[in-house]
């Protein structure tokens, strides 16, 4: 793993008032947002050792300075169709949820954006594919509707139906 | 003194020996109340407290010690005998020591109400009449046989001191005479020697302050030429409170005279009747380090250890890099094996609680038992005794309180009135096995599965379904209890749940065996965890997989034609013996499709110990013998099946370690 591609991520003022910072990014052709503060880091994806025995959207495991760390097809687990081929764009998403190091396998990294809590809308217009659960609200930049996802409820809710053990 | 907060975490690590050694030697004193060697001890370790207190100026410890102090000198002159009053009343002692302690640790004070209990101390002390003072405090001119080498001076030194010293300062050769069993010279020495400094300039000392500081120390005296403007009395009185000291020798110096004409009274204080030849405690010279440390020392080794292997990877064809390898290699080993090893403690260190638990619960219910420790030495990891406490103090308390019945309740069952439990702890392969075991009712079974449907844990169904032994484990859900009347010591079988919950968290498993009239058994497995095994690495479909070493009993290439079929299942003939094969991608629910090992024309077979027989695991290719650093599989993934965990290996990457335990 090359760490000169890896970004790390400066968490200081990620609070600014009402303003909250998220980190979007694409699963195919859909922009999503979650929490900058959530977020440890993102690297290119090393190789990863697939983990049998597991559930379908567990892609398998990778070192993380000496960590083993879990990586999740997030695509997979939200069960979105999966059309993207796999590019150099890839990235993992380290997230850490209460010293949980899991990684988020997604098709490629935006921008950080500073949005004021009061403009993300609560409602859906059925656009995205996701179960509401899932999704803190919606907000639209540069004409681009980024789903703010709750990505707490997602990696730690049981009841996924892509939950099934794999095949690999 | 000035710097006691820097001999307070040694003073708890003491007094936590020290309470151990009195619990220790009470109970020997109850069961054999004539062994003058158990008193000797019992009066060492009460004295060594009560110096340490009034060092640390704990006032009621020390009075409270100095009181245990002055009995145990009555038993030892046998002006008291040992009655079973004497031990409750010592136990009670210790148990406000320990109590004190822990406020001391909490609250940084000893401020205790102890007015009721040194009464009633005071009391048995008088009914041993006419004795003398036994205090330390009593100073005796003992002039014969004292080491009394003084420091000397020349006369450099001496008109050096003349030049220097105040009018009413006196120049004093003080030795200080430190207790030879004492483990903890070199921290004495200091205090010593600190001691001494705040009464005045130390001229020269041997040990000097410098060389106490730094390193271990052999001499059992202090010797130093003190300058001092304080009374020789003061002096002398400071110095022995202080912890081990046995004797000061103070001698004021005529320095414009030679040596020999150095006053000649000799003072010397010594604690009575010290006899340091007999009897040491068996307290050992620890240091207390948090788990948390070790556990960041195992995991930074383990980062060398990955490391080194990635290193040997790289191959590098240079000479100096091949010499290097070898060192380094033995440099981890060894590190890796001393960390091992500063993790692993008898388990006896957790055992010796229980011993006065037992009796004093047996006491509290009148029952008559008699409790066998086997296997104190057994070592396990630390982190692991640790969290085994809890679990067995249960287990013990439900023995004596559920288990074991009244005396005349056994007598009329045709028992030995008196019960038995045994605590058993031995290492069976890679396992730890600990047993609790009572010659007591044992469980009824009718009772408790009645219990079971009335809570709703199981159906009636279900429970018609069950064999007698799954039926007993149902003692281990949540809210089951055999006993109807509700006790205070071990509640209503609450808590087996827990027992359960925590042996589980531990890798290990726990089953319970009863027959009824007969006694209980609760037998706890538990996995030698290791953070670093020996692996054997091995290909499985595209993947590295490791398998401990300690699972493996052999590896073997085998011929498909040496396979044979028993009961539609593939097997080989090893030595006679019939051992199944697996498909190891089966197991790993890898997609095997049609490539079918058995069209293999030669297989790379792991013979494997799994669940008490030997299985033959068919792997892709035996790749090479490593150590691993055991990592958790993440605590999201939870556990996964035939996982145990996973390592890094050469290239950075992860492999999988497999748990062969349940793969057959």
């Amino acid at each position: 793993m090359s760490e000169k591609d890896d970004i790390y991520l400066d968490k200081k003022e990620t609070n600014i008032g009402s303003l909250n910072q998220y980190l979007t990014f694409k699963l195919e052709q859909e922009y999503y947002g979650l929490q900058l503060e959530k977020a440890k880091e993102i690297i290119k994806p090393p190789k990863i050792t697939n983990v049998p025995n597991t559930p379908k959207h567990v892609m398998g495991v990778i070192n993380i300075r000496g960590k083993v760390t879990p990586v999740i097809d997030l695509k997979e687990k939200l069960g979105l169709v999966k059309n993207h081929k796999k590019k150099d764009n890839n990235k993992i998403i380290i997230i850490n949820i209460d010293g949980i190091m899991v990684g988020l396998y997604i098709d490629d990294v935006r921008e950080v954006l500073s949005i004021n809590s009061d403009d993300i809308e609560k409602t859906t217009d059925g656009k995205q594919s996701l179960e509401e659960e899932y999704i803190k609200g919606v907000f639209t930049s540069k004409g681009k509707l980024i789903v703010i996802i709750n990505i707490e409820d997602i990696l730690f809710d049981n009841n996924n139906p892509s939950e099934e053990v794999k095949n690999a | 003194m000035s710097d006691n907060n820097e001999y307070l975490d040694m003073f708890f690590a003491e007094s936590e020996e020290y309470i151990m050694v009195l619990n220790d030697n009470i109970l020997k004193l109850e069961n054999n109340p004539e062994d003058k060697e158990v008193v000797a001890s019992l009066f060492r370790a009460a004295h060594s407290l009560k110096g340490m207190s009034a060092t640390m100026r704990f006032d009621v410890l020390t009075e409270l010690t100095h009181k245990i102090e002055n009995l145990m000198d009555k038993v030892r002159n046998n002006k008291i005998d040992v009655t079973t009053e004497i031990i409750d009343l010592l136990f009670e002692g210790i148990d406000y020591i320990e109590e004190i302690v822990k406020q001391i640790k909490d609250e940084g004070t000893d401020d205790f109400n102890l007015e009721v209990y040194l009464h009633k101390l005071e009391n048995n002390i008088e009914e041993g009449k006419a004795h003398k003072e036994t205090s330390n405090q009593d100073i005796e001119n003992n002039n014969d046989n004292f080491d009394s080498k003084r420091l000397t001076l020349n006369e450099v030194e001496k008109n050096n001191i003349q030049e220097n010293k105040k009018e009413l300062d006196t120049v004093y050769a003080v030795n200080a005479e430190l207790d030879k069993v004492t483990e903890f010279k070199q921290v004495r020495a200091s205090m010593v020697l600190k001691e001494a400094k705040e009464m005045g300039y130390i001229f020269k000392s041997d040990p000097d302050i410098k060389s106490v500081d730094e390193a271990e120390i052999e001499e059992d005296v202090v010797k130093m030429i003190l300058i001092s403007n304080e009374n020789r009395e003061d002096i002398v009185n400071n110095l022995s409170n202080i912890t081990d000291v046995v004797a000061i020798n103070i001698t004021a110096m005529d320095i414009e005279s030679t040596d020999k004409n150095m006053k000649s009274d000799n003072e010397k204080q010594k604690a009575k009747n010290e006899d340091s030849s007999s009897s040491k405690f068996a307290v050992s010279s620890t240091v207390r380090v948090g788990i948390k440390k070790l556990d960041k020392l195992m995991n930074m080794i383990g980062e060398l250890l990955i490391n080194k292997t990635r290193l040997e990877a790289l191959n590098i064809n240079s000479e100096g890099f091949k010499d290097i390898l070898p060192q380094l290699d033995r440099v981890t080993m060894e590190l890796h094996h001393t960390v091992m090893q500063i993790r692993m403690e008898p388990i006896g260190v957790m055992f010796n609680r229980f011993p006065r638990m037992v009796r004093d619960l047996s006491k509290d219910s009148q029952k008559e038992i008699d409790f066998l420790i086997k296997g104190k030495e057994t070592e396990l990891d630390r982190s692991i005794i640790d969290e085994l406490g809890d679990p067995l103090t249960h287990l013990l308390r439900n023995a004596v309180d559920h288990g074991i019945e009244k005396p005349e309740t056994r007598v009329k069952k045709g028992k030995d009135k008196t019960g038995k439990i045994k605590l058993k702890a031995y290492q069976k392969g890679s396992e730890i096995i600990i047993e609790v075991e009572d010659d007591g009712s044992g469980i009824n079974i009718d009772k408790l599965t009645a219990k079971a449907v009335e809570k709703e844990l199981i159906t009636q169904k279900e429970l018609e379904e069950m064999d007698r032994e799954k039926k007993l484990q149902l003692i281990f859900e949540p809210g089951l209890s055999t006993t109807d009347q509700v006790s205070n010591v071990s509640g209503r079988g609450v808590g087996m749940d827990v027992v359960k919950r925590t042996i589980k968290s531990l890798d290990g498993d726990v089953y319970i065996k009863s027959e009824k009239e007969e006694g209980t058994k609760i037998v706890i497995s538990l996995p030698l965890t290791l953070a670093i095994q020996d692996a054997l690495m091995v290909k499985i479909d595209e993947e590295v997989f490791a398998i401990p070493l300690n699972a493996i009993s052999e590896t073997l290439k085998i011929k498909s034609k040496e396979i044979r079929q028993v009961k539609g299942n593939d097997v080989i003939v090893l030595r006679n013996e019939t051992i199944p094969l697996i498909d190891s991608r089966k197991s790993l629910n890898i997609e095997v499709g049609d490539n079918n090992y058995t069209e293999q024309e030669e297989m790379s077979v792991v013979i494997v110990k799994s669940s008490g027989k030997e299985v033959g695991l068919i792997v892709n290719e035996l790749l090479y013998q490593q150590e691993i650093v055991i990592k958790s599989l993440s605590d999201y993934l939870g556990n996964v099946k035939n996982i145990s965990g996973a390592t890094i290996i050469g290239d950075g990457e992860v492999a999988l370690i497999l748990d062969v335990r349940d793969i057959a």
